[in-house]
């Protein structure tokens, strides 16, 4: 009796822990998926929801507080400087460029959270900004598994984080640019940051580092490709969540062109991935999205005009075919009439 | 009097058959890159490209390489038609296409050299030689040099109306080529015309076996 009371007592406790094990584990999910939508939310309200003229206006004025010294309009107009401009070198946001950000409409106390409303700031302070992923969760899950397939992962993991490509100050939304060529500009201007090596530096790396051109020279009409196609449309494997963070080097890259010049173009699983729900053929032609940035051989095709052209070349070569065998009936009837 | 007369020279027949090799290399390029996912293709798309611009460039050079030979020996009076009777010349053209072949007539003008062409011949030349070759050339041109074209034209970027005008072009050609070689079998005998070309004399003792045909 005592031996199953103390059983029963045992199997109750185990009952109990696992159920307050699944109830731990229930919270826990249900937390994860609450901060998840919450975190969506975030990221995405800024973008999609209206802000109130009253909340833009405090947004502002709390941008404005910080670049009183963060800016060099700002730090120039301040009365009293309690610090050397060369202590802020590097600290500096331009403030036309942020406002025209990605982030523009953020409070810039969204990710500077702890340490940051007192001055001078808490000195640990930088070491404790938000991540991208507290606001960008759902995006981060794919651009993450991505990154770690990436070159930049496998070779210099130590020295990359979100900011070294994306200066969360400047950033802007490749949809949010008025046109794919802009967007584009922005996108290969982050590659040649380190990438823009000249022949001289080429030399002095003593090779590690290639001259673009010259790793690039096989491409056709180069200018055209590096002004009209982003760094990452060929560094970077094709998915379907085209977030481009799988960064190859040139032995991983895309080097077949009919991926982009062709019908079935990949351009519109890359950069014009935005673009896609507004393609509608265009007086007759396909890939019309294209139209108004480039004439992408391949791509850029018109069905009415090849359409036209392929009757006519029937047309024509049946013509030359009755004509030839109208002769040749012709002749023969001549010749029997001959002999 | 001899039955045969000497009408075009050799450099002449080389310029013609290297602007014939040039042509097809060209049309089979330029279909491989237009329609660049065909199941069946002759040539890779970097070849086509390679192909392509090395064909255009030496068309291009040997097309200036002709304006200037045609013009330092009055070569290009060949492509003016006379106005006088010109309907009546097209017309007889016409009729020897349409019915006269078919009943055995010779054809109603026979090259000589100081008249090598008929007139549909001069009008279609002068059209292709002065009015497509031109625009097909520049248009290809800009190709290589992207930056001169505008950077938009009615509501699309400047080097698509620039790519049309080449594929139209192009398409021209294609369809000149195709005419051209079936003309060339309407001579005094099928091969008459062809022969021609090759070895640059016309014979006229063909009349009387086409007769005999």
């Amino acid at each position: 009796m005592p031996k199953k009371s103390v059983g029963a007592e045992n199997d109750a406790t185990e009952i109990s822990t696992t159920m307050a094990g699944l109830i731990a584990r229930l919270v826990k999910t249900l937390g994860i998926v609450l901060m998840f939508n919450m975190s969506i939310s975030i990221a995405v309200a800024a973008e999609l929801t209206p802000i109130s003229p009253e909340d833009m206006q405090n947004i502002r004025n709390s941008q404005a507080e910080c670049l009183q010294c963060h800016s060099e309009e700002g730090f120039a107009a301040l009365e009293q400087k309690d610090f050397e401009l060369a202590q802020l070198q590097g600290l500096f946001v331009d403030k036309a460029a942020l406002e025209a950000s990605s982030h523009g409409r953020v409070d810039c106390l969204a990710c500077h959270v702890t340490g940051y409303k007192e001055y001078p700031h808490f000195k640990a302070a930088k070491s404790i900004i938000n991540n991208c992923d507290e606001c960008h969760t759902r995006l981060f899950m794919v651009i993450e598994e991505q990154y770690f397939e990436s070159v930049h992962h496998k070779q210099m993991k130590q020295k990359f984080d979100c900011n070294t490509c994306h200066d969360p100050h400047t950033f802007l939304k490749a949809s949010r640019f008025a046109t794919v060529g802009e967007a584009v500009a922005q996108d290969n201007a982050i590659c040649v940051q380190c990438h823009g090596i000249t022949k001289s530096l080429t030399k002095l790396s003593n090779g590690r580092q290639k001259d673009l051109e010259q790793t690039h020279d096989w491409l056709p009409n180069l200018t055209s490709h590096w002004e009209k196609v982003r760094c990452v449309d060929c560094h970077t494997k094709t998915s379907k969540k085209a977030l481009s963070h799988n960064i190859m080097d040139g032995k991983g890259a895309q080097r077949d062109c009919v991926n982009c010049h062709q019908l079935d173009s990949d351009l519109l699983m890359r950069q014009y991935a935005h673009l896609v729900e507004q393609e509608r053929e265009k007086y007759g032609f396909v890939n019309s999205i294209i139209l108004n940035e480039a004439y992408v051989i391949g791509a850029t095709r018109n069905r009415y005009i090849d359409l036209a052209f392929g009757l006519i070349s029937i047309l024509v070569l049946a013509g030359i075919g009755i004509h030839i065998l109208i002769r040749i009936v012709a002749r023969r009837r001549r010749n029997n009439s001959h002999d | 009097m001899t039955n045969r007369t000497y009408i075009l020279p050799l450099l002449l027949r080389i310029w013609h058959w290297s602007n014939a090799l040039l042509m097809i290399l060209l049309m089979i390029s330029g279909i491989n890159l237009h329609f660049s996912y065909l199941p069946v293709t002759i040539m890779s798309f970097e070849l086509s490209i390679a192909v392509h611009n090395v064909s255009g460039i030496t068309l291009s050079v040997l097309y200036i390489l002709y304006l200037l030979w045609n013009g330092y020996t009055g070569n290009w009076r060949q492509y003016v038609p006379k106005l006088n009777g010109l309907t009546d010349n097209i017309n007889r053209q016409n009729y020897f296409v349409m019915r006269g072949i078919f009943k055995g007539d010779p054809p109603p003008v026979l090259p000589t050299q100081e008249h090598k062409y008929n007139v549909v011949q001069q009008i279609t030349y002068f059209l292709v030689m002065y009015g497509a070759m031109p625009l097909l050339i520049i248009t290809g041109l800009v190709f290589f040099f992207p930056e001169v074209a505008p950077e938009s034209l009615f509501d699309f970027n400047g080097m698509v109306l620039v790519a049309i005008s080449h594929y139209v072009t192009g398409f021209v050609f294609v369809m000149f080529m195709i005419g051209h070689i079936y003309m060339g079998t309407m001579g005094i005998t099928v091969s008459a015309g062809i022969k021609m070309m090759i070895t640059g004399w016309h014979d006229h003792h063909s009349r009387k076996i086409q007769k005999n045909d």
